[in-house]
C-alpha cells in the first residue's frame, strides 16, 4: 500500500466515524452551543470523505479540509473542556493530527513519519493496555472485570450485569484480553498475522461496543487499521 | 445490539457524566470543578425536563455516590462524595 492510499484510506473511514459522531451532537436535545460546533465538523467530514474517495467537493483537497477540522477541534476540546468520549475522542484527534501531517508536512520523510507515528501509537494502545491490567493484581485475579460488570456505569443492561455472577468466565475472558494486547506486536511481523490480528482487535472493539455501548471506540479504532497494515510494508 | 453502533448518543451523554463526575474528584483546577459542576447539572436538568420527570419549578441537586470494596473481605462501603446546592431547574434548562 503507497502511502496517499493509506492516507486517503484512513482520511475517509475516519471522516465516516466523525459523521457518526457529529450526527450524534446534533440531536435536538443537545444545547445549541454543542450543535453549533457540529455542524461545521459535520459538513468538513462529508467533503473530507468524498475528498477520499477520490471524488473531491469543488476541489476541496484532504490538505486543507483536515487543517479545518484541526482548527473546529480546538472549539471542541474547551466546550467539553477535554475528551466528550475518554479514549475515543483522544484517538480520533490523534488520528487528525497525523493525517494533518501526513498530507501537509512539506518534506516526504515527514510525512511518512507522521503517519508511521500513527501505526505505532495503534500498536502501543494495545501493549500499554494488556500491560497496565497485567500489572494489577485485581485484574490478574478477575476482580477488575467483575467489578466492571457489576458497580461500572458501563454495562448496557441488567442482563449483562448478571455475567458478574460468572468469575471463572470473567477471569478467563479477562486474560483473553490481557494476552492478546500483549502480544499484538508479534503481529506485526507477517502479512496474514496482522491481518489475523487486526481481525480479533475489531472483534474486541465490537464486544466493547454491544456490551458496554462504547459505539465510538469500535469506529474510531479501525479508522487507523491502513497506517500500521501501510507501516508494516514500509518497514518490514 | 447493531442500532447501537450507529446511533448511541443518550448513552455516550451518559458516559460523559461519568467522566465530569471523576473529574470532579480528582479536581486540578477550580475551573475544572466549575465546568463539570455545570455541565453536570445542565444536562441532568434537561434530560429530567426532555422526559417530563420534573416540574420546572423544581429545584435539582446532584449527588456522587462511590462504591468501593475495603479489605480483603471484600466488604463493599458507599460514600457520598459530593453534593452539589440546589438549583432551580427552570434556569438551568434555559441556560
Amino acid at each position: 500500500m503507497m502511502l496517499g492510499e493509506a492516507a486517503n484510506l484512513t482520511s475517509a473511514m475516519m471522516a465516516l466515524a466523525f459523521i457518526q459522531q457529529s450526527l450524534e451532537h446534533l440531536r435536538p436535545a443537545a444545547r445549541l452551543q454543542e450543535r453549533l460546533l457540529f455542524a461545521p465538523r459535520l459538513i468538513l467530514s462529508v467533503l473530507l470523505f468524498m475528498a477520499g474517495v477520490g471524488a473531491p467537493v469543488l476541489g476541496m483537497h484532504p490538505a486543507l479540509l483536515t487543517l479545518a477540522l484541526v482548527a473546529n477541534h480546538l472549539f471542541i476540546l474547551p466546550f467539553f473542556n477535554g475528551p466528550y468520549n475518554g479514549g475515543a475522542d483522544r484517538m480520533s484527534l490523534l488520528i487528525l493530527l497525523c493525517l494533518a501531517g501526513t498530507y501537509n508536512l512539506p518534506d516526504a520523510g515527514w510525512r511518512e513519519l507522521a503517519l508511521g507515528y500513527l501505526g505505532m501509537q495503534l500498536l502501543l494502545s494495545y501493549v500499554m493496555s494488556g500491560w497496565v491490567k497485567i500489572v494489577n493484581p485485581d485484574w490478574r485475579s478477575g476482580r477488575a472485570l467483575r467489578d466492571v460488570f457489576l458497580f461500572s456505569a458501563y454495562p448496557a443492561g441488567d442482563n449483562i450485569r448478571r455475567w458478574a455472577s460468572y468469575p471463572g468466565l470473567v477471569r478467563a475472558a479477562g486474560w483473553a484480553v490481557m494476552g492478546f494486547e500483549l502480544a499484538f506486536p508479534l503481529t506485526f511481523l507477517s502479512r496474514p498475522a496482522l491481518l489475523a490480528g487486526l481481525a480479533v482487535a475489531a472483534l474486541f472493539h465490537g464486544a466493547n461496543a454491544c456490551l458496554f455501548g462504547l459505539n465510538r471506540f469500535f469506529w474510531i479504532w479501525i479508522c487507523a487499521y491502513p497506517s500500521i497494515l501501510w507501516l508494516q510494508d514500509r518497514v518490514m | 445490539m447493531l442500532r447501537r453502533l450507529l446511533w448511541n448518543a443518550e448513552w455516550n451523554e451518559n458516559l460523559f457524566l461519568v467522566s465530569l463526575a471523576e473529574r470532579m474528584m480528582r479536581v486540578s483546577t477550580a475551573e475544572t470543578e466549575a465546568h463539570s459542576e455545570r455541565e453536570l447539572l445542565l444536562r441532568v436538568a434537561r434530560h429530567l425536563n426532555r422526559h417530563a420527570l420534573c416540574d420546572r419549578s423544581a429545584y435539582l441537586q446532584i449527588r456522587l455516590r462511590f462504591v468501593s470494596r475495603a479489605g480483603p473481605s471484600e466488604q463493599i462501603s458507599e460514600q457520598i462524595a459530593y453534593l452539589s446546592s440546589p438549583r432551580r431547574i427552570a434556569e438551568l434548562i434555559t441556560a
